[in-house]
């Protein structure tokens, strides 16, 4: 293992990584996500170009760049969300991109969660039912599940807005719900697509300091997509895509 | 920049809007087309019993009765009209004997001059009908044919009618027809026949209530697709409220997207109606088909519904977007419904208790002065309440079942429900209409079902004989029995006897004769009494009598039971010199006349009714349902992207569209049937009731239900496509 940060190589293909020092100093020499060649195009434009991607067993990985470098394509493609054209991504001992539409969203309700920027609570649901929906779907009873959404809306700091309906809450508020809930589930790799950027640095950093908290106490990894460096910072390591290639990989700090 | 061309560049960009409004014009479309076919049927109905009734005599110009057989020609400008329901092959011809002067100078609708004596003018479809069957079977009973019955004197193609010139004593005064439908009995003198619009209240009502239960789930059709896309249309307006549009400005945006898209959808609904005209008009109600001509609304109509939806749909839209206060961040922000109040219930509870009021004095022998208006005003004010009621119902129902949901679909659509129990009662309440209307009608009509149970076959009247009551009068028995016998040498007629009434109960025949009914006579008997519960398919009870009156009181024809025989026979019977009291007809003919024909024909108007309320409730109900995704479409979107399965979201449509009309689906059959009930009861201070409707009723229901599996299921793909990755985006 080695501390210092990989550099790139001449085809810019930096998203390998070395086994990763971990928060509770566990060192995870197999990756637990890992991208190989992929290649995806929407009609003329190539979002991304071969990209080679590891990510370890409670890693916290940024993946940033500038609008339009493919950042969330590969968000789309590592989680399964999007097949891509060419290349493979495993998943433990899943080939993710053997899978069919269904075995995929299975996948990504079993072992996935996901945060997006905003608009992602249904409006109609308070705090403590949305958090529930993802439990409800792997067949968890109500009420356990409603225990379970209190515990985690607590986690994050929100468990006062647990009967509040999204438009109830703060951007903050509502992001750190989102949380919750991508977290309630116990996933292993939690998404995370611009969590911070509709917030201001205050809220941006509560929600951070929240998701990063509860992903490291709950072992999740976490594959973070942001163009903030400040949000970028909570991450273990960072990976600068650009043109459809990861240019840059390094840890952070 | 102006206006429209702001309203163009906010509403009209990209595929989707383009598909929003197309959605929208073509639900107003339909919504036009029907509203204008309901309006010309309405008017059409009146119209053409209007054009038709002239037939009723009773309707006539110095219309008056003659009490006693006339025995001198009527006066130049006088008609003397009796009218008579003749039947062929289980078909009613309306049959109107004309006796005139020579020089009439009166004249029959359809017709001109009245024909002479011993000739008629018939309607199209009975001259068709004449001329296809040999003249021993129908056209012998009119006479020769002096011409048709222009279109302009018929309700529709298929009327039968047919206007016979007669001389003025063979004009009985004593002789009636079958029918209990209007038709009036015995000899009229009138200067001129007219029709009436609406020849009965009870003809009024239906109308109304027909037309009333169609009119509903149109304007909520139109409302329903106005409503399309609405949370896309507030991202966009909310858009234009970040860079500097003031609220009225958005609204008046909103309200010339309406306008506009409306007004190209109904003229759009103009030409369908146009084009659907013609093949309404070929479906069979009641009295058999519409005249193209009856289910086209005139140009002020048009030009009124066109209008009417035009400025509602523009008003509403502006006023709804003007009262959502769309702000710079409107789009991003579900807006609740307020709760609904519980006094939504109120009408519903008033309606009832008022309805049983009025019923249970009515039974107990002490109505209340108005009390058909009263029980009319109950029935609208229970009809207004079931909608007003449905959303708080629904909350209420939607409160418990989020408590107890199991589910991530239950959990998701129980809250959707919660939070907008208006708009989701209001996606299934055309079909709540729909349903109240037809259980009113179906309980209501089992009060004229004839339940009577019959004899088997071989102990009861063959189905095959005609009977009629003879008005023979002294010193014309020999003369009977002549005709009686000339009518039994008709082909295919079995026995032609005569029989006289029994002084205490039934029909007394000779043993000769009843053993040619095939009859079995007590041995020895010169004379049997057949009871009268024999003649109306009762079982045959036969026992020897003394002849007490001889006098000519019935005759009956057996026949070999083809139809040819039998319209032979009537034919022979109609044509002999018996002095008929009452057309001859068949026990089935016997049983389908009177009221039952009359709840026949209704509910076959009804059940048309009934059928075009579902469909269009059945596409609202789908409009909405997309609707409702579409609301929603991004955050389903990243539901699906987290891996929720999209059986998931099928099951929130499926709970979304159920439940509201689970809620009240027993609450419409439970309330139509009081309702009808309290209509009939307290009408007639409980001589009459309601029981178990037909099998066509729980059709109806079925029917209804499945309408509504299949719109809710028609949305699936929909919900499919818009909850993909592509809603997901944030741009």
């Amino acid at each position: 293992m080695s501390d210092a940060p990989p550099r790139g190589t001449a085809d810019g293909q930096m998203g390998d990584a070395p086994p990763r020092r971990t928060p509770d100093g566990t060192v995870s020499e197999v990756p637990l996500l890992r991208a190989r060649g992929l290649r995806l195009a929407f009609g003329l434009t190539e979002a991304l170009r071969g990209v080679d991607v590891d990510v370890c067993a409670r890693e916290i990985v940024a993946v940033t760049g500038p609008s339009g470098s493919g950042k969330s394509t590969l968000l789309h493609v590592l989680a399964g969300v999007l097949a891509p054209d060419a290349g493979t991504v495993d998943y433990g001992g899943v080939r993710v991109t053997d899978l069919d539409e269904e075995g995929r969203s299975r996948l990504r309700l079993a072992e996935f969660g996901f945060v997006f920027q905003y608009g992602q609570l249904l409006p109609d649901l308070s705090a403590v039912d949305n958090v529930t929906i993802p439990l409800l779907l792997t067949g968890i009873r109500r009420r356990e599940a409603l225990r379970r959404a209190g515990e985690w809306l607590d986690r994050v700091g929100v468990g006062d807005c647990a009967a509040r309906l999204p438009a109830e809450m703060s951007g903050g508020q509502a992001q750190r719900v989102a949380v919750a809930r991508a977290l309630a589930t116990g996933p292993a790799v939690l998404f995370a697509d611009e969590p911070t950027g509709s917030l201001d640095s205050l809220a941006a950093e509560t929600v951070m300091l929240a998701l990063t908290g509860a992903a490291r106490e709950s072992g999740a990894t976490v594959v973070l997509i942001t163009h903030d460096p400040r949000t970028a910072a909570y991450a273990d390591r960072e990976l600068t895509v650009r043109d459809g290639r990861v240019t840059f990989g390094g840890l952070v700090g | 920049m102006t206006l429209t061309r702001l309203a163009w560049l906010v509403t009209a960009g990209g595929r989707g809007a383009w598909g929003r409004l197309a959605g929208m014009a073509a639900g107003i479309a339909v919504g036009v087309a029907l509203l204008l076919m309901l309006c010309g049927a309405y008017d059409g109905l009146a119209s053409r019993a209007e054009r038709s009734t002239w037939t009723s005599p009773n309707h006539g110009v110095d219309a008056g009765r003659l009490t006693g057989p006339a025995t001198v020609p009527p006066a130049d400008d006088v008609l003397l009209v009796s009218v008579v329901e003749d039947t062929f092959a289980g078909r009613a011809i309306t049959r109107l004997d004309v006796a005139s002067s020579p020089g009439s100078t009166a004249t029959v609708p359809g017709i001109g001059r009245p024909p002479a004596i011993g000739t008629y003018h018939a309607s199209p479809a009975l001259a068709a009908l004449i001329d296809g069957r040999p003249a021993d079977q129908l056209g012998a009973r009119y006479g020769s044919r002096a011409g048709l019955i222009a279109d302009t004197a018929l309700a529709g193609p298929d009327s039968l009618v047919v206007v016979t010139g007669t001389a003025v004593a063979d004009l009985d005064p004593s002789r009636s027809s079958i029918g209990f439908g209007g038709e009036p009995y015995g000899v009229w003198s009138v200067t001129g026949l007219r029709g009436t619009a609406f020849p009965s209240t009870a003809y009024r009502t239906v109308a109304i209530i027909g037309a009333m239960a169609i009119l509903l789930p149109v304007l909520i059709l139109v409302g329903v697709v106005t409503r399309l896309g609405a949370a896309e249309r507030a991202g966009r307006l909310a858009a234009l409220r970040l860079i500097g549009a003031t609220p009225r400005r958005v609204a008046d945006i909103a309200a010339v997207e309406i306008g506009v898209t409306s007004f190209a959808g109904a003229v759009a609904g103009v030409a369908l109606a146009w084009l659907l005209v013609p093949v309404a008009a070929r479906v069979d109600v009641a009295d058999g088909r519409f005249f193209p001509a009856d289910l086209t609304a005139g140009p002020v109509t048009t030009v009124a519904v066109v209008l009417g939806v035009v400025v509602v749909a523009t008003a509403v839209a502006w006023w709804r977007t003007a009262r959502a206060g769309i702000g710079p961040l409107g789009g991003s922000r579900s807006r609740p419904e307020h709760r609904p109040s519980a006094i939504g219930v109120l009408p519903l509870l008033v309606g009832v208790m008022e309805m049983v009021a009025v019923t249970v004095l009515a039974i107990a022998g002490s109505p209340l002065p108005g009390t058909d208006v009263l029980l009319i005003l109950g029935f609208l004010l229970v009809a207004f309440g079931l909608l007003t009621s449905g959303p708080v119902l629904t909350y209420w129902v939607a409160g418990l079942g989020a408590g107890r949901s199991r589910t991530a679909a239950g959990v998701i659509a129980m809250n959707w429900i919660r939070r907008h129990p208006r708009a989701t009662f209001r996606s299934v309440s055309g079909l709540v209409a729909a349903l109240f209307m037809v259980s009113v009608f179906a309980a209501a009509v089992t009060t004229v079902r004839d339940d009577r149970v019959f004899a088997p076959v071989g102990d009861r009247i063959p189905e095959s004989a005609l009977v009629t009551n003879l008005g023979t009068r002294p010193g014309e028995v020999a003369r009977a029995s002549a005709e009686a016998a000339r009518v039994a040498g008709t082909a295919g007629v079995t026995a032609a006897v005569i029989g006289s009434h029994h002084p205490e109960e039934g029909v007394v025949f000779t043993a000769g004769d009843a053993v040619r009914l095939g009859l079995t006579v007590p041995d020895g008997a010169g004379h049997v009494r057949v009871g009268n519960s024999w003649f109306e398919g009762g079982p045959l009870d036969v026992a020897a009598t003394a002849a007490v009156d001889t006098t000519p009181a019935i005759l009956l024809v057996t026949t070999d039971g083809s139809t040819a025989s039998i319209e032979r026979a009537r034919t022979a019977v109609l044509v002999s010199g018996l002095r008929l009291a009452l057309p001859p007809t068949t026990p089935a003919e016997r049983r389908v006349s009177g009221l039952q024909s009359w709840a026949d024909r209704y509910a076959g108007l009804a059940a048309l009714g009934i059928v075009v309320a579902t469909v269009i409730s059945a596409v609202s109900l789908a409009v909405s349902t997309v609707a409702a995704i579409l609301d929603r479409r991004r955050v389903l979107g990243l539901l699906r992207l987290t891996g929720m399965p999209v059986s998931a979201i099928r099951r929130v449509i499926v709970a979304e569209a159920a439940l509201p009309l689970a809620t009240v689906f027993a609450l419409c059959v439970g309330l139509g049937f009081l309702v009808a009930w309290c209509i009939l009861a307290g009408l007639t201070q409980g001589r009459r009731s309601v029981s178990w409707p037909d099998p066509s009723y729980y059709a109806a229901l079925g029917t209804s239900l499945l309408l509504a599996a299949a719109a809710v299921t028609a949305t699936f793909r929909t919900a499919r496509t818009n909850t993909g990755l592509a809603a997901t985006r944030f741009e």
